[in-house]
């Protein structure tokens, strides 16, 4: 099927600013692009003359002026760089939405009209999710708190690092195993490297809001690996255990050595109380096979996932329902102080504390936090 | 007044009560009031005016009872929902199929607790070889798992199965999960019921909020290879016991595969099994071809064809 052709306005990032206020006489809004940006305002916006009677440019600018919601999706991981586009959207304008993204190298604006939030979302699923239809198995079903999620993340990304190492060292292993210290180390520098080429790290480049909310990585939760069948065993050794991958484990390393190239994050953003709080995030990793679907929750302290895995029809479907009621969560009169708190997170501008609690280097105990010595074996902890 | 003392009155004038009723309801029919099951004071006339004391005072204690017994009900979670992460709780009867959640005709159940995702729930039950003496049909399932395919198969179904320990049975729950919810789709009468609810999407001033509905899959709808659902990511489980529910989908240690018992539909009355007749596949009776010719005739025709003239 041919794909719809859009409106995309490519603006030099110096003129929007007077283009808007000066050409439009439009003033930004709480919420948009520029709400407090001052710069740029006496450019020289000529060129840029045939957009000032250009309608649909006159309905994008009148949406990113005056915002009722917004979303940051961001691309990238696995093999792809890292790009963010702004979404936004307006009650009082319309059902039209408009994405714009930043072109760096350029400095450009890249601003694209869609007609409705169901023609973004085919947009969306079109040009980066999987086009397969045939339903994949849920190894991951909800209900798994995020420090579980990740050790099972992290389970694809020691298949890929341990398939890796092989090949370096051409060496062919029919049993994939991996230290339990050396996968909770490489777990941690996953998480602290940010690098999104591993699927760990590709969820808070991605969705960096998840990081506010701050969550323990608790050894107790590699018992969650078994539970799952990602690893088929322990076989103690003087490293602590060995953890070997089961066919489920191994199934789902290859699945993303082969076929993951990139993934989306989305958070959603509407007005409470006179300000952008974030309402929601999901995290989509498609791969050749199908769409990974991941919702976030925050539950007594705790952070929650919803992992599914969705053919391209149900990912049109559950995506458009879930952006959907986000944006029922408004703040219509932007004047009225008494707003009920959007459900979900809000954003905060500190970033709580990641904990990840320790095992002991040499016996794999867990530690207590702040110990110096292991209370099972005596070992100082380094 | 414990739950099997509360049981035994119940059924006791439970009896009593259905005998007068009996007697009351043939008062009504002398009186004039044909095909009208209505007792009042007046249907039943003056001769019967004790009786029909006597029959009211047992309603009023049966529906007594009938609330203890409700109240004796504790919600506990059952299932957990493989879409939305969240549990279903049900006010099941663990104590024994002699209670009146048992009830196939009647059951006395609170509403399940449960996602908008819950879709219908089934379920079998491996019967101890001592049952509880019960009043009323119960129709607990085959006595091994099974899943009807008309469901799972479609791509926004899935089950899961969890154990229930039913008194001395073991009871398997096979709960089915729509996302999105499948409306007006044909489903499965609630486990050891004879009807589920359907509920209607366009609930306004002119529609109801829904309405009962009764369906049973067919014997040939039943499928008892769990394997292969499960193998296929459409049929998730729960480890008995587990206190933190969590959903698995490997077939590695999962216990419902492999069960062994009866497929058919049973139904227990007075600790009497009774069952579906087993599945007897019946092939239309062979018929013999019947040539258009006599056997002079295919005589004729193979000469000619030997000699090359056909």
């Amino acid at each position: 099927m041919a794909q719809k052709e859009r409106i995309v306005y490519e603006i030099d990032a110096k003129v929007l600013n007077a283009l808007v206020k000066n050409g439009l006489g439009l003033t930004w809004g709480k919420g948009s692009l520029f709400e407090s940006v001052t710069d740029h305002e006496d450019q020289d916006f000529s060129d840029y003359k045939p957009f000032l009677t250009d309608e649909h440019f006159i309905l994008c600018c009148k949406i990113l002026t005056s915002p009722s919601h917004w979303m940051v999706q961001r691309n990238g991981g696995g093999q792809t760089a890292l790009q963010a586009a702004h979404v936004y959207f307006s009650d009082s304008v319309g059902s039209q939405l408009v994405l714009v993204t930043s072109d760096t190298q350029s400095d450009r604006f890249l601003v694209q009209l869609h007609d409705d939030l169901q023609d973004y979302i085919n947009w969306l699923v079109d040009r980066f999710c999987s086009s397969n239809n045939d339903l994949a198995i849920n190894y991951m079903p909800p209900k798994l708190t995020i420090s579980q999620f990740y050790m099972l993340l992290h389970v694809i990304d020691s298949y890929r690092r341990i398939t890796y190492s092989n090949m370096l060292g051409y060496d062919y292993k029919t049993v994939l195993q991996i230290s339990s210290k050396d996968f909770y180390r490489t777990l941690r520098e996953s998480l602290d490297s940010g690098d999104s080429r591993w699927l760990v790290p590709s969820v808070e480049t991605l969705l960096p809001s998840v990081k506010k909310f701050g969550y323990t990585i608790d050894p107790e939760d590699l018992k969650i690996l078994f539970d799952l069948d990602f690893m088929d065993g322990v076989l103690k050794d003087d490293q602590g255990g060995m953890l070997v991958l089961s066919d489920i484990g191994i199934l789902n390393g290859l699945e993303f050595l082969n076929h993951w190239s990139a993934s989306i994050g989305i958070e959603i953003y509407g007005f409470v109380n006179n300000t952008m709080k974030l309402s929601h995030q999901v995290y989509i990793a498609p791969t050749r096979l199908s769409n990974h679907m991941v919702e976030f929750s925050y539950d007594s302290d705790q952070v929650f996932v919803n992992h599914q895995v969705q053919t391209k029809d149900l990912l049109l479907y559950h995506l458009g329902e879930l952006i959907k009621e986000q944006l029922k969560k408004r703040d219509p009169d932007l004047d009225v102080t008494e707003v009920p708190e959007a459900t979900g997170a809000t954003e905060t501008t500190e970033t709580k504390e990641i904990k990840i609690s320790m095992f002991c280097s040499h016996c794999g105990s867990k530690l207590q936090p702040d110990a110096n010595f292991c209370n099972s074996c005596g070992t100082k902890v380094n | 007044m414990d739950r099997k003392e509360l049981l035994k009155a119940l059924f006791n004038d439970s009896k009593e009560f259905d005998r007068i009723s009996a007697v009351l309801y043939a008062s009504c029919l002398e009186n004039g009031h044909l095909g009208e099951f209505n007792i009042t004071k007046e249907t039943v006339g003056p001769k019967c005016f004790d009786l029909f004391e006597q029959w009211s005072s047992l309603q009023t204690k049966m529906t007594e009872y009938v609330d203890i017994y409700r109240a004796m009900l504790t919600y506990k979670t059952v299932s957990r929902c493989p879409f939305t992460g969240e549990t279903v709780e049900m006010d099941i009867d663990l104590l024994g199929i002699d209670g009146l959640w048992w009830n196939s005709e009647s059951p006395i159940r609170g509403e399940v607790i449960a996602p908008s995702t819950f879709f219908a729930f089934d379920g079998a039950m491996q019967c101890d070889d001592q049952l509880e003496d019960t009043p009323f049909e119960v129709k607990p399932g085959p006595d091994i798992p099974f899943v009807i395919p008309s469901l799972l198969e479609k791509d926004n179904v899935k089950a899961v199965i969890s154990e229930l320990k039913v008194g001395k049975h073991t009871g398997y729950l096979i709960v089915y999960y729509s996302d999105p919810f499948l409306y007006y789709e044909p489903r499965v009468n609630d486990w050891g019921t004879e009807r589920y609810w359907e509920p209607n999407p366009l609930i306004g001033d002119l529609a109801t909020d829904g309405k009962w509905i009764s369906l049973d899959p067919l014997k040939s709808e039943r499928d008892f290879d769990l394997l292969s659902w499960i193998q296929c990511g459409k049929l998730l489980w729960l480890e008995p016991e587990d206190p933190r529910y969590l959903l698995h989908t490997s077939v590695k240690r999962c216990p419902f595969i492999h069960l062994s018992g009866e497929t058919t539909i049973k139904t227990i009355i007075g600790q009497t099994v009774k069952r579906e007749a087993p599945t007897v596949y019946q092939f239309s009776e062979f018929k013999t071809f019947k040539s258009r010719f006599t056997d002079n005739e295919l005589e004729q025709l193979r000469e000619e064809i030997e000699r090359g003239e056909s």
